[in-house]
């Protein structure tokens, strides 16, 4: 199951692999895409400290 | 958050049609480059090593866990609110590029009838195409089920219509040669799984709006079974057909009509007016069930509290209105993007974003379920 389970992450590294291949709009594309992702983390805080504040008077 | 269900069977099938595929419409250009015989080969061998998968993992996701929200609420019971705010995020991120992409190739298929259209011209198009979906979106989920039922069956109706008009105009083996002149079989390999794999992925998409269908555990599972063969013969049928009767070397990207008229002998004229009206179609209806699935993400965050409250909000008829206009503003933002980089930076993205659900099976089955 975990094997089943590992099939899109190899997908998703095979795809980004090919993508680095591409210097014109796969490579870019690709770390557009990691820049994206690595906001997460950060909008997760900032979403976490918002639901955390009391509400307006 | 108050829905109502009123999505069955067969609108829930049209609107996975369009979240997945929308029809043979980039096929050509998978044809074009990596050669006919490697590019069939690769139609086939997808959705039995890939979509054949991913649709019984779906279909028991969406069976156990009938919620609106779909993937995002699976990725929250099995790995919990951190990365289930990334899986929203990824697919918020992914869905700008994406949706992006719709109204470039409704202006391809439009320049068919209107040639040279300038860049206004065309951005004031792709605003009408974006809020027109927008409009049917903002009536609801049941409406946006029956535009794809009818696009749907415009669409297929005219592939069929070239393939019977193509069989008798076949004249030597589609998937000769077998490779494209000039590549080598690894590299025609990427490129082709490339594409392949764009126009195979979305099957979860049409998870997140499982708290608007009817029956919800029997429904999704039956219309991915439908919405397969559908998607998968569509393909291969046509490109077949198509590749038996013309010269592939000639076809190239939104060169449907182009393709008829050199296969379809008298009928190549009115088939290349209809697939070109069915490309229009196709990109207005996958943009139409796109925001349908996609800004229920923002709803169920919302839902949470990970997002403002007002995207939360539901109109008397069910439809998230607030989570509809909001996502319209920046679809119609990243109109301006082109189609290609818009394809490569989406599928890397949507993959990402489609891990995770994947692995949720596991996850859940080894105990980490809430």
């Amino acid at each position: 199951m975990t094997a089943l389970a590992a099939v899109p992450a190899l997908a998703l590294v095979v795809i980004v692999v090919l993508s680095l291949r591409d210097p014109e709009y796969g490579a870019p594309a690709v770390v557009g895409a990691l820049l994206a992702a690595a906001l997460g983390p950060p909008a997760y805080g900032l979403a976490r400290l918002r639901r955390r504040a009391p509400p307006e008077p | 958050m108050r829905l109502r269900r009123t999505l069955t069977t067969l609108p829930l099938v049209f609107i996975l049609y369009f979240n997945v595929s929308g029809g043979p419409f980039t096929i050509e250009s998978l044809v074009a480059q990596v050669g006919p015989g490697l590019g069939l080969l690769i139609l086939l061998a997808i959705p039995i090593v890939w979509s054949l998968p991913e649709t019984l993992i779906v279909a028991e996701l969406a069976s156990m866990l009938p919620e609106e929200g779909g993937y995002y609420r699976w990725v929250h019971r099995a790995f919990g609110p951190f990365w289930a705010f990334q899986n929203g995020w990824w697919t918020w991120v992914y869905s700008l590029v994406d949706m992006a992409i719709y109204p470039v190739l409704f202006n391809q298929y439009l320049a068919f009838f209107v040639p040279g259209l300038g860049v206004v011209g065309r951005w004031g198009v792709s605003l009408a195409m974006i809020w027109g979906a927008t409009a049917i979106n903002l009536r609801g989920a049941s409406p946006v089920g029956r535009t794809s039922v009818v696009s749907g069956l415009f669409v297929m109706a005219g592939f069929l219509a070239l393939v019977l008009a193509a069989l008798p105009h076949a004249h030597h083996a589609p998937w000769s040669p077998w490779l494209a002149p000039g590549k080598t079989p690894l590299g025609a390999l990427g490129v082709g799984l490339s594409i392949a794999l764009w126009n195979y992925i979305g099957w979860d998409n049409a998870s997140t709006v499982q708290g608007e269908v009817i029956d919800p555990s029997r429904t999704y599972p039956r219309a991915l079974a439908i919405a397969l063969p559908l998607v998968t013969l569509g393909y291969l049928v046509s490109a077949m057909a198509a590749a038996a009767a013309s010269d592939w070397s000639t076809w190239h990207e939104g060169g449907w009509p182009d393709i008829a008229r050199a296969a379809a002998g008298a009928f190549g004229r009115p088939l290349a007016v209809w697939l070109a009206l069915a490309g229009m179609v196709s990109a207005l209806a996958l943009f139409n069930a796109l925001l349908l699935a996609y800004s229920r993400i923002p709803l169920a965050m919302a839902g949470d509290g990970l997002l403002p409250r007002p995207l939360a909000a539901t109109d008397a008829r069910g439809t998230p209105t607030n989570a509809v206009l909001v996502s319209a503003v920046f679809y119609s933002l990243f109109a301006l993007v082109s189609l290609r980089s818009c394809s490569s930076s989406a599928r890397s993205s949507r993959c990402a974003a489609g891990s995770p659900p994947c692995a949720g099976p596991t996850a859940s089955r080894s105990g980490s379920a809430a």
